[in-house]
């Protein structure tokens, strides 16, 4: 890829490309980004966002890589943000502690707040702030709270100021709050949506498009829900729904939360695994470990004082990601990244199923102008010797062809070849290789595009060049040379 | 029984409802877990003595509701010193201190370790399912095994010396599912590398680590805030770093290194490629290509292009094939 940055012909932007990538032999495939403006079916620049974080050897990696301009207004703030360390409540002077304390206490002070509250006995206020999680989305009643009606009731243990600023504090709380209940409301759909627009139905359906064949011989592979945001990546989809970025970064954290928070079987969380049979079958609990993520993470956001202040008052202040709204210019709601996350499944899965039986069959430096002529010099029985194009029934869309860097008259080819092969022993020895369907070729390179109703359809939209970029020590296929008869080669 | 017509009641009895104060079975009022508290598996304070054991904490808190508690060896008997190891052990239902280890001392839930096979059996000898946090100090104890906790045994990585070795894991937890953190090239204190983030209620109602550091970086290849000026920013975390095509250069590459420990930026540099100078093009290709095949594999890599990076095919062939040749060597 490198390679083709040369001058534009007939003038025009200069090429761009950006790699990310390590000369570690451990750096996993699926943190390296690619992007190239060279990609223009796709409308890519070259320039990329990426979000970097801890893994489990606590080194930086990447965590969520986009392109632009896919990514527009993409905002990693909802993962990071919902991960920061807790905080505790600012701290009340021992006055302000009573104040606070007797806003609820049974000597019925302040009577409106506990009929607010409905409660009697009463605990302290902000033990009612995560009342609503784990409901439909509607806020709990200490939102309902009138602080500004309150009157200061003269008492020995604090003064009005005190009262004041308690109430203050208070009221400023129940607001961020109500913000932070509308954006849970807009959260739950991630999981609960009954028309089926869900993250569940959603990648089930995704994960159902794959094609047949590999779907059925690996039904049992799993996939890294993780993985999702690496793969998700297609500036097509992306541009077909509105202000897609920040609602994407806020429905992953979500699929990170799950992660983070779902024990495994040995009862620490680790890397939360999607099996493809399930989501096709729709027997998996992803549902649910989904909303038990979204429960924590809004417990978190309404018990914090850091959180509850960072979104209570992005929201009040209307601006991403906090703000959410269908109409939003720069925020979308998250259920609008759906798409992108079903797009995620089905690539993600794809790039994992691949090396299973495929791998990319090269040819450097050749004079033949297609792989259908390559071949090589075989005996047959009788008649002497005959060139055995072995390559002959491979369709042009499993090829990517290069010019030769150093020979620029001669090509390089990637040919993308089952790795298991057959013989034939008459009427002459050698292997029979076997190519991709045209279906599967279709699936793997067309582009997706959403249906009327938001689901996902068409192809994966793979970029070919992108298969073979990074070869050698990454590809999404292994690289291997091409397979000449008896080495003695020959064009058909 | 029917009413039998308008106005009419079957009787004349009314009911009172009156509420009256619910109750649990114990009567209490329901207690509230802390969803999180922060934690620091190894934290130096700045410009403390980091020769010094007693400096060296494992901090919990704050939470919501949570005040920080900050456990230190200062009480603890560490024979091996810096290349001790100090062990917490923890509830993972309350994060109080599992009595278990020194329940009748000053340091409950704590103990430290002079060598490998000693807090390897230690470790062994847990509760399963008790959290642990535990680390090295200022230095490295040799052969140190917490596969125990879902950690690593380093007798089976010759080579490679922990320094300021930190994990947070579970006792039972299969090896790799703990948190782990160390040094492994550079010494000195600017590489203390420590877990940083969260113990989480998970769905099971127990605590365990959830990372909380972040960093966007934005790469952007010729910058059209620049028009005329090819210049190509990146921002990271938030900060631009710019680099702009100077005198006689048409194009080349920005190279970004990040060491992935730390976070700090290794290397920042120009590569102008495509230069009209024939010197600076040669040491630019040279420089791209030890990058790309022989920067330390502890760096990530951020290449990515400014201007045109080749004048044309034949530059490419001139100075690039080498990297041509070296990836078809690679796959024949």
């Amino acid at each position: 890829m490198i390679a083709k940055l040369i001058p534009p012909s007939g003038g025009g932007a200069p090429p761009a490309y950006t790699l990310v990538s390590s000369t570690n032999r451990n750096y996993p495939a699926a943190e390296i980004i690619e992007n190239c403006s060279l990609w223009s079916n796709q409308g890519d620049t070259g320039e990329v966002r990426i979000l970097l974080g801890r893994n489990k050897t606590n080194l930086w990696s990447v965590q969520i890589g986009m392109s632009e301009p896919t990514s527009s207004a993409l905002n990693f703030d909802w993962t990071r943000v919902g991960f920061q360390q807790p905080q505790d409540w600012p701290a009340w002077t021992p006055a302000q502690q009573k104040a606070y304390e007797d806003l609820t206490s049974s000597k019925n002070t302040y009577p409106s707040v506990r009929q607010a509250l409905g409660c009697n006995p009463c605990q302290p206020i902000r033990s009612y702030y995560d009342g609503g999680i784990g409901g439909n989305g509607q806020a709990p009643t200490v939102t309902r709270v009138n602080y500004a009606g309150l009157t200061y009731q003269v008492n020995p243990d604090y003064t009005e100021q005190d009262f004041n600023a308690v109430r203050q504090q208070l009221s400023v709380e129940q607001g961020y709050l109500s913000n932070v209940y509308v954006l849970y409301s807009l959260f739950l759909p991630l999981t609960r949506d009954p028309s089926g627009y869900n993250i569940p139905q959603q990648l089930g359906i995704a994960a159902g498009q794959i094609e047949q064949s590999l779907r059925d011989a690996y039904a049992d592979d799993a996939l890294l829900i993780e993985r999702l945001e690496l793969a998700a990546d297609v500036s097509d989809v992306a541009s077909q729904i509105p202000y897609v970025g920040t609602a994407f970064s806020a429905a992953s954290g979500v699929l990170r939360g799950a992660a983070y928070l779902t024990p495994s079987y040995s009862g620490v969380p680790d890397s939360y695994a999607l099996k493809l049979k399930e989501l096709v079958n729709q027997n998996t609990t992803l549902g649910a470990d989904l909303a038990r993520s979204i429960d924590t993470w809004f417990t978190g956001f309404t018990n914090d004082r850091g959180k509850l202040q960072t979104i209570g008052s992005g929201y009040d202040s209307q601006k991403a990601p906090w703000y959410m709204c269908v109409t939003c210019r720069d925020s979308n709601v998250p259920r609008s990244a759906i798409p992108m996350l079903a797009l995620g499944a089905k690539r993600g899965f794809y790039a994992q199923l691949l090396p299973y039986v495929y791998s990319l069959n090269a040819f450097y430096a050749t004079q033949a102008a297609t792989p259908t002529r390559l071949g090589g010099w075989v005996g047959v029985s009788g008649a002497g010797l005959l060139c055995y194009p072995p390559y002959e029934d491979s369709p042009s869309e499993s090829w990517i062809i290069y010019t030769n860097i150093t020979t620029p008259s001669t090509r390089d080819f990637y040919i993308m070849t089952q790795i298991k092969t057959d013989t034939r022993y008459y009427p002459f020895y050698g292997k029979v290789l076997r190519f991709p369907s045209l279906s599967l070729l279709d699936d793997l390179f067309s582009t997706p595009v959403l249906n009327s109703n938001g689901t996902l359809a068409r192809g994966a939209g793979f970029i070919r060049d992108r298969f073979v970029s990074a070869q050698g020590r990454s590809p999404i296929m292994p690289v291997i040379p091409g397979y000449v008869p008896n080495n003695a080669p020959c064009q058909k | 029984m029917n009413v039998a017509g308008v106005n009419q009641s079957v009787a004349t009895g009314r009911v009172k409802f009156e509420w009256s104060n619910g109750s649990s079975n114990s009567g209490a009022p329901v207690e509230k877990m802390v969803y999180g508290v922060a934690v620091n598996a190894l934290n130096l304070p700045e410009g403390a003595d980091p020769n010094d054991i007693k400096n060296f904490q494992i901090v919990l808190g704050p939470g919501p509701g949570f005040a920080t508690r900050i456990y230190t060896a200062a009480s603890l008997s560490c024979g091996a010193g810096l290349n001790s190891v100090q062990v917490l052990v923890l509830s993972r239902r309350t994060l109080d201190p599992d009595r278990i280890v020194a329940g009748n001392t000053d340091h409950p839930g704590q103990a430290c370790f002079a060598d490998a096979a000693s807090l390897a059996n230690f470790l062994k000898g847990l509760p399963t399912g008790d959290l642990v946090i535990a680390n090295s100090f200022f230095g490295a104890m040799p052969n140190l095994n917490t596969t125990a906790i879902g950690g690593t045994d380093f007798s089976k990585k010759p080579g490679v010396t922990p320094l300021y070795y930190n994990v947070i894991g579970a006792v039972g937890a299969p090896a790799g599912q703990a948190y782990e953190s160390y040094q492994p090239i550079h010494p000195g204190v600017a590489y203390i590398s420590s877990l940083i983030g969260s113990l989480m209620l998970d769905t099971r109602q127990n605590y365990f680590f959830v990372p909380s550091e972040y960093r966007n970086l934005h790469v952007i290849p010729n910058d059209p805030a620049f028009p005329g000026t090819p210049t190509t920013t990146f921002l990271y975390p938030g900060a631009p770093y710019r680099q702009t095509l100077p005198a006689g250069a048409r194009g080349g590459f920005v190279l970004f290194l990040i060491d992935r420990q730390k976070g700090y930026i290794q290397w920042f540099k120009l590569l102008p490629t495509n230069s009209s100078n024939p010197a600076d093009s040669a040491a630019a290709y040279r420089d791209l290509l030890g990058a790309l095949t022989s920067s330390s594999p502890e760096y990530m890599i951020i290449l990515t292009t400014i201007g045109v990076p080749f004048s044309s095919p034949t530059q490419v062939i001139t100075h690039f094939g080498r990297l041509s040749m070296r990836a078809e060597a690679m796959v024949t």
